[in-house]
């Protein structure tokens, strides 16, 4: 589209228009710049608000929950607990032949004895328990070299066997 | 957008998008230099820089005018003191003033045009683009109002 093919005549004016410059106005060219470079650097402004604003609001529903939950509440229960009885003692047999029954506490150190060789700490605390006139026939089945030699018996014979042994054979055999 | 391109932007189209916003508004300092703002932190920048510059303009500038509007005690103060659109030459073969007020006479459909093809540089299809019209109504404008400039400034026909 041609001015030409229209009116020719508005080609001066066009050109005497045109030949005007228009007033530079009072744009600051250095104010412009600056405050270009400093929205270059706004971008990235609201992350971190953000992250305080999210963290803000996770503490605010924790205070809330914590304030508004229900307090614990303390539930008392009966317990039973089966006991087994101990077993009613044998009784005891009196024969003269048979020593004199031990003190029963001897048992269960005799029984342990048997089986299995006493420590020295489990000693101990049957010694404090039972002291020491439940303890000879014990001691002298724990005693690895057997009965002292005495004047009746000056030479080492096979060991008999302990008191409490035989006792608890008998005792097994009464039952 | 670098501080090189902006910088020549000012330069070369600042004056002429002055004089685009002021068809419509008396701080058209302020439409353009907002313009150019929002050049910088477009991401990604436009194509075509300078009918996009154009477009926010006048968006602004028609923002701005209505807001004029409706302050009147100020658009009276501020038409007291209408600025001079163009500067003084002494080669130039129309007067100043009077040129400035031929125009300020035009219906704006034809003045945006006029300013927008003469100072800005603008084709009739990139301002067909901005002025929302098609290319032909803008350039059949652009004839009308020329005649009409052509007969305030009494300018003889060859």
């Amino acid at each position: 589209m041609s001015l030409d093919e229209h009116d020719p005549g508005l080609v001066g004016l066009e050109a005497a228009l045109a030949a005007l410059a228009p007033m530079p106005g009072r744009i600051d060219r250095d104010a412009l710049l600056f405050r270009a470079g400093q929205l270059s650097l706004r971008r990235g402004r609201w992350a971190w608000p953000g992250v305080a604003a999210a963290l803000g609001v996770v503490a605010l529903t924790l205070g809330v929950v914590l304030a508004l939950r229900p307090t614990p509440t303390t539930v008392e229960r009966v317990v039973y607990i089966r006991i087994k009885e101990p077993s009613p003692p044998a009784p005891q047999v009196r024969e003269p032949d048979v020593p004199p029954p031990e003190p029963k506490s001897i048992a269960p150190v005799a029984t342990a004895a048997r089986q299995a060789p006493m420590n020295y700490l489990e000693l101990e605390r049957q010694v404090f328990r039972w002291d020491m006139d439940g303890m000879p026939a014990t001691l002298e089945a724990l005693s690895p070299s057997g009965p002292p030699l005495t004047r009746d018996r000056p030479f080492s014979a096979p060991a008999a066997p302990p008191t409490f042994a035989i006792f608890f054979d008998l005792r097994s055999l009464v039952q | 957008m670098g501080p090189e391109l902006l910088g020549r932007l000012v330069d070369e189209h600042g004056a002429a998008l002055v004089l685009y916003a002021r068809q419509w508004c008396m701080g058209a300092e302020d439409v353009v230099q907002d313009a150019l703002l929002k050049l910088v932190t477009q991401k990604p920048p436009p194509v075509s820089i300078l009918p996009w510059l154009y477009r926010v303009v006048r968006n602004a500038a028609v923002s701005a005018a209505r807001a004029e509007r409706r302050r009147r005690r100020h658009e009276i103060a501020a038409a007291a003191r209408t600025p001079v659109w163009f500067a003084a030459m002494e080669a130039s073969a129309l007067d100043v003033a009077a040129a400035t007020q031929a125009l300020q006479t035009l219906p704006i459909e034809q003045r945006e045009i006029i300013v927008a093809h003469l100072w800005g540089g603008l084709t009739f299809e990139q301002i067909a683009e901005v002025a929302q019209c098609s290319s032909s109504t803008a350039h059949r404008w652009y004839i009308a109002g020329l005649s009409a400039l052509r007969e305030r400034l009494r300018v003889p026909c060859p």
